[in-house]
């Protein structure tokens, strides 16, 4: 033991303060750190509540056998079984990529081309924007009554009158199955094209001006500078439109579902995943069933994204 | 070379002038449809798209037929609770992501963002079974909750921020500022474009939205105009085109009226952040 001397006991009195205060700051310094979690609260909870756990939730019904949303029964593998024999499930899966692929095939080239005019004119760029973009500010359910009305199926539908300029008598447009998917395309692609426009305008404007004026100075002709300039540089707006069209064509729900109801009449023509499961769970009350085929879409679109991401970066190098 | 490219711009212009007339037409044929008093009765041949007998009865039955008032009423409580929630929920979160110090802000953004991954339709109908477990059906609160969390908003903020300096916030913390008080008086005025954003672009998805609340409203009186007008048309009247394009117009001109009012804004926010609506 050290003598009590006056010097002895400031010294540990001022080292007893220190260890006080480092260990009150250290407090003080978590205690702020987690003030800073109060902001991610509400984000984060609320994600919990309507993501995580009904992420979880859905993948444990998909197990079971259930009528009433609870964990009824364990079934195991029977509803993905089940899923795999089922025809309309597959119906459901042709009808999205049908409808989805020739959204993409005709909306992707024809909004490239309407961007790229735009983008030349020197007179009306801004009236033309607004005027291409008004469809996407609509609601697809009302949509769906105007577009009823411009397929009506005898002469009195403006298209089946147009056609009929062309020799083509009138067609069934919103009464056969096999019409009324080009019906929602053409919704779609009047819906979509103008988001898709500010899209690929926003990627043309972003190739630097000189490579143009290089290649003008190289003899180049305007084919090879569409081949060897714009489509590089629009490549990567290409691979977003592409990806975000895809999965958008997998969650299609609002306007299927104001033609033809949950089971996408007529004959299931316009049933899309999402109505399937629309169907087995709300109007049949199969949530074990509907949960599977929730995870199906889920997976499907988790390959779509890796293919994608796969396909992009081996064309970047 | 010069009288080349004038042609040039001048055929330009023509493609597009007629092709904007195509995407115009059903806009024509609906207001023109609707304001026609007789075409409740079926559709003239060839197609008209000036009314026979202007009036305005197709509107007069839809409002005596629906409660219309009822369905605007819940729409825009929805849409103004969830700009409120959205912008909210994004703010706070995005502040802390950027500008807190704390360990693990990037695992937690990872959390927030990787939401992202499942879409919405997916597990909308499990997240329906908890809300109906909770006795949320049928409540707005139901419909406008899930905007609270909206990981890409969380995302665009937080982005905002980080371009926003640092120093800003440093010397109001010299002056022993507390954070929020720095986010409210410093940080949150000088978001106010990717508010604006996101403000504009929650209206227009929430006043169309169709499924979410579809799935948690099953009371009439609780219907939002969208889910109106989806019962009308697998309904019994949808077959009557007139008092159809009456309801049409109903429910797309607000939507109009806005865009067009704003539409700089709109244009600017869509192109900036690759939103759909």
């Amino acid at each position: 033991m050290k003598p009590t001397t006056y010097a002895n006991t400031v010294a540990e009195a001022h080292h007893a303060t220190r260890v006080i205060s480092r260990h009150a700051s250290g407090r003080r310094r978590l205690l702020k750190e987690l003030s800073w979690y109060l902001y991610l609260l509400p984000t984060v909870g609320v994600l919990i509540f309507i993501s995580y756990y009904p992420m979880i939730k859905t993948l444990l019904l998909s197990f079971y056998v259930s009528s009433n949303g609870t964990l009824e029964k364990f079934a195991g593998l029977f509803n993905y079984k089940h899923l795999l024999t089922d025809a309309n499930f597959y119906y459901a899966i042709y009808n999205t990529l049908y409808i989805g692929l020739f959204g993409l095939l005709l909306g992707l080239p024809l909004s490239f081309l309407l961007a790229a005019l735009i983008n030349r004119a020197v007179y009306g760029q801004g009236v033309l924007k607004v005027i291409y973009f008004l469809p996407n500010v609509t609601s697809a359910v009302a949509v769906v009554l105007v577009f009823k009305v411009l397929f009506f199926p005898d002469h009195s539908g403006t298209v089946n009158y147009v056609l009929s300029w062309l020799g083509i008598g009138p067609k069934e447009w919103v009464n056969d199955p096999s019409l009324i998917k080009w019906v929602v395309i053409f919704l779609a692609l009047w819906q979509s094209t103008g988001f898709n426009i500010l899209i690929w305008m926003a990627g043309l404007q972003s190739i630097p001006k000189d490579y143009y004026e290089a290649a003008r100075v190289d003899g180049a002709s305007r084919f090879d500078e569409l081949l060897h300039i714009t489509l590089p540089g629009v490549r990567p707006i290409l691979w977003f439109l592409l990806i975000t069209g895809v999965i958008g064509a997998f969650q299609r729900f609002d306007d299927v579902y104001t033609f033809g109801g949950a089971s996408g009449s007529p004959l299931r023509s316009l049933q899309t995943i999402v109505l399937f499961f629309y169907e087995e769970t709300m109007e049949k009350s199969q949530y074990g069933y509907g949960s599977a085929a929730s995870i199906a879409l889920f997976l499907m679109i988790l390959l779509i994204t890796v293919m994608n991401l796969k396909i992009s970066r081996r064309a970047e190098r | 070379m010069t009288t080349r490219n004038h042609m040039l711009e001048v055929v330009r212009l023509i493609v597009l002038a007629l092709l904007a007339l195509v995407f115009l037409y059903p806009f024509v044929l609906m207001i023109g449809i609707s304001l026609d008093n007789n075409a409740n009765f079926g559709l003239s041949f060839p197609p008209r798209i000036v009314p026979e007998e202007f009036g305005w009865k197709n509107f007069s039955l839809i409002f005596r037929s629906l409660p219309i008032g009822t369905y605007y009423v819940n729409s825009l409580i929805i849409v103004a609770g969830s700009v409120l929630c959205h912008i909210t929920g994004a703010a706070l979160a995005g502040y802390a992501l950027s500008k807190g110090e704390f360990k693990g802000k990037r695992l937690w953004l990872l959390i927030i963002l990787s939401a992202m991954m499942v879409p919405d339709q997916v597990i909308v109908f499990t997240r329906f079974l908890i809300f109906n477990q909770l006795g949320l059906i049928n409540t707005f609160v139901g419909v406008i909750l899930p905007t609270l969390a909206y990981p890409f908003g969380v995302f665009l903020v937080k982005q905002f921020m980080d371009s926003l300096p640092n120093e800003l916030g440093e010397a109001a913390k010299m002056d022993g500022a507390h954070h929020f008080r720095i986010f409210l008086k410093i940080y949150l005025p000088l978001t106010a474009p990717i508010m604006a954003t996101l403000s504009i672009i929650t209206v227009m998805q929430k006043w169309n939205e169709l499924l979410w609340p579809l799935l948690i409203l099953s009371k009439s009186s609780m219907y939002t105009v969208s889910i109106g007008v989806a019962n009308f048309t697998l309904g019994p009247n949808g077959t009557y085109i007139g008092s159809s394009l009456a309801l049409a117009t109903l429910t797309i001109i607000p939507m109009i009226a806005l865009f067009l009012f704003l539409q700089r804004y709109v244009i600017q926010s869509v192109a900036s952040s690759g939103l759909k609506l």
